[in-house]
C-alpha cells in the first residue's frame, strides 16, 4: 500500500499555486521513479550477458570477412613483385621476418645490455635514490583512503628487496603476499579467520560465554532494524578458491604489449618480481603469488591537443580491462569515479558470480589531456569452484554474529575503521544489505571468496558502519 | 546539456567495440527499464522485456543510422515493440497510445525530467536522500522513519518538505519546470 505522506504534506502545507502545482508535479515524479527503479542484481546480470553476446556476435562478424584478409595479402605481394622488378635493392630492405623463439633468444640476448640501460636511467632502485624512496614511503602514511592501494604498491615498487608492506593503519606484511588489493579489510586479510576478515570480531570464546551472549542477544530484531527489502532472500550460492595465475615469458610479454611497451624489453627478476621499460613507460609485476599484482604507470609527455571527455577516457580504461580480460576474465562494474585536474580515475570491482568481489579493487588513471592510461593496478585471479552452498537468511547471519563472545561491528567503512561492541539494547538500523564475495586468505594462505551479507546503515548515534557477515553456514 | 550529449561517439564505438555497447547500455538501461515498468507494472515481467529489447539493439546496432531524433527513441521503439509481442503472447491487452508517447517531444521531455531528478538527488544532503529513499522505496511512514533514524516524527516532516524543495530547485537549474 501507497502511504505517499509527502504528498498529503505538501497539499496541506503549500498554500501558494504555482510553487504547489510545482512541488506536486516533483513529486509525482519522485514517486514513480523509485517505483520502477531496477533491482541492480538484474542490471549487473543483463550487462554480464550481454556483453558475452557483444563479444561473440563481434568475432562472428570477424569472421564473415576473413575472405578480406587473404584478397588484401594477394594485392600487397603482387605489388612487391612489381616494386622490386622495378628496384631490385628493395627486398633487401625489408624487415626480416623473425620466428617467436628467435625473438624471445634474442630479448635475452639483450636484457644484460639494457638492465646496464636501466641502472643508468631508472630512479627506483638507485641506491642515490633512497632518499627519494624514503620519500614515497612517507607519502604512504599521508596518502588518503582512496590512493592507499597504490602507496603499498608504490611502496614495494621503492622497496622490493625487503617486499615489506605497510598500509595506513600500520600493518606489516613480511611475507608480501597479503592484501594488495583493499584499504577496506588490511588488517584481516591475514588472520585466516573468515568472520574476523570482514571487521567482525569473531573471538570464539568459552562455550559459557557463548551461552551469556546468546542469552543477552536472545532476540536479533530487538537490535537490528532492517529498512530495506532489497536483497536475496533465499537460494544456493558458490564459494570459490583463487588459484593463481603465474603468467610465463610469452605471458608477460604479450601483458607488456597490451602496454604498450613492444620495443626491446627488460626483464628484471626479483624473487617473483619483474619490471618492464620502455618509452618512459614502467610495468612491475608481482607474478607468482596469489593474487598477481600487476602496477604500471606512464611519465610520457602529453599533448595537449587531444584533450579527452570522461566518456571517451571511460572507454579507454574499459579498452585496456578488455585487452587484459584473457589474463583476467570476469565483468569489471565501475565502482567509482574521481577527477582531477590532470586525469580521471576509474576504480572497478571485478565480479564473481555475478556479485561484487570485495577486496581486490582496479584502478585506472586516464590522461585528460593525451586520452592514455596513466596508471593500473590490479590484480590477477583464477577462480575455480570451492563448493555452492544454500544461503542463510539475513536474521541467521546476524544471529550469528550475535552469538559471537564479543559481538562487534565497525564504526566507518574503509582503512581507519575500528569495532566497536554491540550493546544488548542498542539499535542498529540496516539500510542496505548486499550478497558480496570476499576476497581473503585462510589459514592454510589460499585465497577464497567466502559469500557474504555487507550490511550497511546507521547507529543509535546517527553515525555510519558497515559489518559483513557470512550467509552460508 | 542534453541528458546523452555524449551518445553519438557511444554509438559510432559501440557498432566496432563490444565494450561499448556495455557503456551504452549504462547509460540507457534505467530509462528503457522505467519505461517499460510504466507500462507492465511488473517487475519480473519488465526484466524479460529489457532483457529482449536490448539483445535486439546489440543485434540491430550495426544497422542504425541517425535520424536526427536522440537514440533513446530507436531504443523506446524496440521495447515498444517488444512489450506489444509480449502481451501478445499472453493474449493480454496493451495501451498502444501510452506506448507512443514516448516518441513525442513530451515523451521524451519525461526522459529528460528522470535523468535530471536522478541528478538533482546526488543534491541532498545524506539524511534527506534517506527520508526519501525510505518513504518511496520502502514505503514506510513519517513516524516509521522516525523511529528508524531517530528522529522526531516533525523533524522528518520538516526534512521531506525540504528535500522536495531542493529537488525542485535544482531541477529548476537545468530548465526543468512543470507548468502551473
Amino acid at each position: 500500500m501507497e502511504h505517499r505522506e509527502i504528498r498529503k504534506l505538501l497539499e496541506t502545507e503549500i498554500m501558494d499555486g504555482p510553487e504547489r502545482v510545482e512541488l506536486l508535479a516533483v513529486e509525482q515524479e519522485l514517486n514513480d521513479y523509485f517505483k520502477s527503479q531496477p533491482s541492480e542484481i538484474f542490471r549487473n546480470q543483463l550487462k554480464s550477458h550481454l556483453l558475452e553476446e557483444a563479444r561473440k556476435y563481434s568475432s562472428s562478424n570477424r569472421t564473415g570477412r576473413f575472405w578480406l584478409y587473404p584478397a588484401v595479402a594477394m594485392v600487397a605481394v603482387a605489388a612487391l613483385v612489381v616494386i622490386a622488378f622495378i628496384k631490385p635493392t628493395f627486398m633487401e630492405n625489408l624487415p626480416k621476418v623473425v620466428p617467436e623463439q628467435q625473438l624471445v633468444d634474442k630479448i635475452a640476448d639483450t636484457q644484460l645490455v639494457a638492465l646496464q640501460e636501466i641502472n643508468e636511467n631508472s630512479v627506483v632502485n638507485e641506491p642515490e635514490n633512497i632518499e627519494n624512496n624514503e620519500n614515497i614511503k612517507n607519502e604512504i602514511v599521508n596518502e588518503s583512503k582512496v590512493g592507499g592501494i597504490l602507496a603499498r604498491v608504490k611502496a614495494r615498487v621503492a622497496d622490493s628487496k625487503s617486499f615489506l608492506v605497510a598500509d595506513n593503519s600500520g600493518t606489516l606484511d613480511l611475507e608480501g603476499k597479503g592484501d594488495l588489493g583493499s584499504t577496506e579489510t588490511p588488517v584481516n586479510i591475514t588472520r585466516g579467520n573468515t568472520e574476523g576478515a570482514l571487521g567482525i570480531m569473531s573471538d570464539p570464546g568459552s562455550q559459557a560465554e557463548k551461552q551469556l551472549t546468546s542469552s543477552r542477544f536472545s532476540d536479533p530484531s530487538r537490535n537490528f532494524q532492517i529498512t530495506t527489502s532489497s536483497f536475496p532472500k533465499s537460494g544456493q550460492v558458490k564459494a570459490f578458491q583463487d588459484r593463481g595465475r603465474l603468467l610465463n615469458a610469452g605471458d608477460l610479454q604479450k601483458l607488456a604489449a597490451i602496454f604498450g611497451i613492444n620495443q626491446a624489453m627488460v626483464l628484471s627478476s626479483d624473487g617473483a618480481e619483474y619490471r618492464y621499460f620502455g618509452n618512459s613507460k614502467t610495468l612491475t609485476l608481482f607474478n607468482g603469488q596469489v593474487p598477481t599484482t600487476v602496477y604500471y604507470t606512464n611519465q610520457s609527455t602529453r599533448k595537449a591537443a587531444n584533450q579527452v571527455n570522461q566518456a571517451e577516457a571511460l572507454i579507454q580504461a574499459r579498452k585496456l580491462l578488455s585487452a587484459l580480460e584473457c589474463f583476467n576474465p570476469g565483468l569489471y562494474t565501475l565502482k567509482n569515479t574521481v577527477v582531477s585536474s590532470e586525469n580521471y580515475q576509474f576504480i572497478f570491482y571485478l565480479q564473481v558470480d555475478n556479485h561484487p568481489l570485495t577486496g581486490p579493487e582496479i584502478r585506472v588513471k586516464v590522461n585528460r589531456q593525451s586520452g592514455e592510461v596513466d596508471e593500473f593496478y590490479g590484480t590477477m585471479h583464477n577462480f575455480e569452484v570451492l563448493g555452492e552452498y544454500p544461503l542463510i537468511t539475513v536474521e541467521q547471519a546476524i544471529n550469528k554474529l550475535l552469538q559471537n563472545a564479543s559481538p562487534a561491528i565497525n564504526n566507518s567503512i574503509g582503512s581507519d575503521a575500528s569495532k566497536i561492541p554491540i550493546k544488548p539494547a542498542e539499535k542498529i538500523v540496516v539500510e542496505k544489505i548486499v550478497l558480496i564475495q570476499d576476497y581473503q586468505l585462510n589459514h592454510n594462505r589460499e585465497a577464497i571468496t567466502i559469500p557474504k551479507y555487507q550490511l550497511s546503515g546507521k547507529l543509535a548515534d546517527g553515525s555510519s558502519f558497515e559489518a559483513q557477515v557470512e550467509a552460508i553456514e | 546539456m542534453q541528458p546523452f550529449s555524449q551518445e553519438d561517439d557511444l554509438i559510432k564505438l559501440a557498432k566496432k567495440d563490444p565494450d561499448a555497447f556495455g557503456e551504452l547500455y549504462e547509460l540507457f538501461f534505467k530509462p528503457v527499464y522505467r519505461y517499460v515498468y510504466g507500462q507492465v507494472r511488473d517487475h519480473s515481467e519488465t526484466q524479460d522485456i529489457v532483457s529482449e529489447t536490448f539483445i535486439k539493439a546489440l543485434k540491430a546496432i550495426n544497422s542504425y543510422t541517425p535520424t536526427g531524433k536522440p537514440f533513446i527513441v530507436w531504443l523506446y521503439r524496440i521495447a515498444k515493440n517488444t512489450t506489444i509481442d509480449h502481451f501478445r503472447r499472453a493474449n493480454r491487452e496493451v495501451d498502444v497510445n501510452w506506448l507512443e508517447i514516448v516518441s513525442t517531444d513530451n515523451g521524451l521531455e519525461q526522459v529528460e525530467h528522470r535523468y535530471w531528478l536522478d541528478q538533482a538527488m546526488q543534491h541532498l544532503t545524506e539524511d534527506q536522500q534517506k527520508v526519501i529513499r525510505l518513504h518511496y522505496l520502502e514505503d514506510m511512514k513519517f513516524k516509521d522513519i522516525a523511529k528508524a533514524t531517530n528522529r522526531t516524527e516533525g523533524a522528518v516532516k520538516a526534512m521531506a518538505l525540504r528535500a522536495v524543495g531542493r529537488l525542485r530547485l535544482v531541477m529548476g537549474k537545468e530548465g526543468v519546470t512543470y507548468g502551473a
